[in-house]
């Protein structure tokens, strides 16, 4: 299977603190693999390096064999975990600004995908809930036929019924061939929907594998397998 | 359809449960279309993959049938699905007595209860409660499907001299062996 994100010996050090040590990892097409960890353990310092918004300080990183670039941004998809549109805009400037950003974006799908979430073109950002703003932005990244689909934190800081919502919209709405990585500390909500996990703590891999032959292997959920592994 | 996957167990073996129980249930009807991968594993909650692998085995199971244009179907076959009905049957009726067995119940015992679930005496057949301050006991009417028998109960024969001094279930001779007596009328 061709690895659509391939990480070979990956470190990331900011000073004296290494975020991400020696991280060897591929990604393939078609699946959805989520990084799963506690907090401060790498998650994000990865799918940054993965979206070219971090250099690397050893080890390399590359999308469909190639470092990250302009080029390599065109087909990848990132989903920060914060808002990273200004509070000013309205929902149908930030579809322009997507449209006029990215190729691969597609303005009707995600106008029909933002009137399923209730969300209407004159809404302001800033005027939005938490919640609706993830929606928002999870609504605009999903609309592009993108390659690779980085999601930090997708479903973190949100209820329950908009969870389910975002994990709805995520499956109904990735490339078929795209590999999708989902980083999240929220393991049960998101379990049922992983094909492979890559359990990271301390900016190294400690447990990867198909979530089914884990499950199979160890004879318990991601969940309980996730508290086993990081007992603190 | 309610889907209700949980994480301890392989997802697509759960959906394959749940599929089989969904056709022999009626909710997708013999020959019915069903809906596309993506749809249903939205549905479910689950990946894509999983479903298609859980689609796949019930295609091998003669349940689902794939044509190019039209989609997946469920199967015309009505002899199949009562064959499948029967067979989950067969398993669900195991599993009872099995659990039943664990409650001391053989399956002469079993089969007495279920009668007597079906036809329960007249009050005045019963036994009084033995135990003094019993709330809602009323005539001491057993209600079969009252508390769990405590946990603590040992098989015991029951003395010859049973009546009016211990609890007997409907149906079922003082003379029988090692019967766990169970509580009653705490409802």
């Amino acid at each position: 299977m061709q690895a659509v994100l391939n990480c070979q010996s990956l470190t990331k050090s900011f000073g004296a603190k290494t975020a991400l040590d020696h991280f060897t990892a591929q990604f393939c097409g078609g699946r959805i693999t989520s990084l799963l960890g506690p907090n401060g353990s790498g998650k994000t310092t990865l799918i940054k390096l993965a979206a070219g918004l971090l250099t690397p300080t050893d080890g390399a990183v590359s999308i469909g064999g190639r470092a990250p670039d302009a080029h390599t941004k065109a087909h990848v998809a990132y989903l920060p975990d914060r808002m990273s549109l200004p509070g000013s805009l309205q929902v149908r400037e930030a579809i322009e600004f997507f449209s006029d950003f990215y190729a691969d974006f597609s303005a009707e799908k995600a106008s029909a995908l933002l009137s399923e979430l209730h969300i209407q073109p004159g809404d302001r950002i800033s005027a939005m809930s938490k919640g609706t703003r993830e929606k928002l932005q999870l609504a605009l990244v999903m609309s592009r036929a993108a390659e690779l689909y980085l999601l930090d934190e997708p479903i973190g800081g949100v209820d329950p019924a908009a969870r389910d919502r975002i994990l709805d919209t995520i499956i109904r709405n990735y490339r078929e061939d795209a590999a999708l990585v989902i980083s999240t500390h929220l393991i049960g909500d998101i379990e049922p929907v992983l094909d492979d996990v890559v359990m990271i703590q301390n900016g190294k891999p400690v447990l990867t594998g198909s979530a089914e032959e884990l499950r199979e292997t160890h004879g318990k959920s991601m969940d309980a397998l996730f508290r086993e592994v990081f007992k603190c | 359809m309610n889907w209700s996957i949980t994480g301890g167990r392989p997802v697509y073996l759960q959906l394959i449960e749940q599929m089989e129980r969904a056709i022999v249930a009626g909710e997708y009807r013999a020959g019915a279309r069903l809906p596309g991968v993506r749809e249903l594993a939205a549905e479910a909650a689950v990946n894509p993959n999983t479903m298609q692998r859980a689609l796949q085995e019930l295609e091998a199971r003669g349940l689902i049938n794939t044509q190019r244009t039209a989609g997946r179907t469920v199967t015309g076959d009505e002899a199949r699905i009562a064959q499948l009905r029967r067979q989950l049957a067969l398993r669900q009726a195991a599993a009872f007595l099995s659990a039943m067995r664990a409650l001391g119940y053989e399956k002469p015992e079993t089969l007495a209860l279920l009668e007597g679930l079906e036809k329960p005496e007249p009050p005045s057949a019963q036994i009084p409660d033995a135990s003094a301050g019993k709330p809602g006991a009323g005539a001491g009417t057993p209600d079969l499907l009252a508390d769990p028998p405590d946990a603590s109960v040992k098989r015991q024969a029951i003395p010859s001299d049973a009546r009016g001094t211990a609890e007997t279930m409907p149906g079922i001779s003082a003379n029988t062996p090692n019967i766990p007596s169970f509580k009653t009328g705490r409802k």
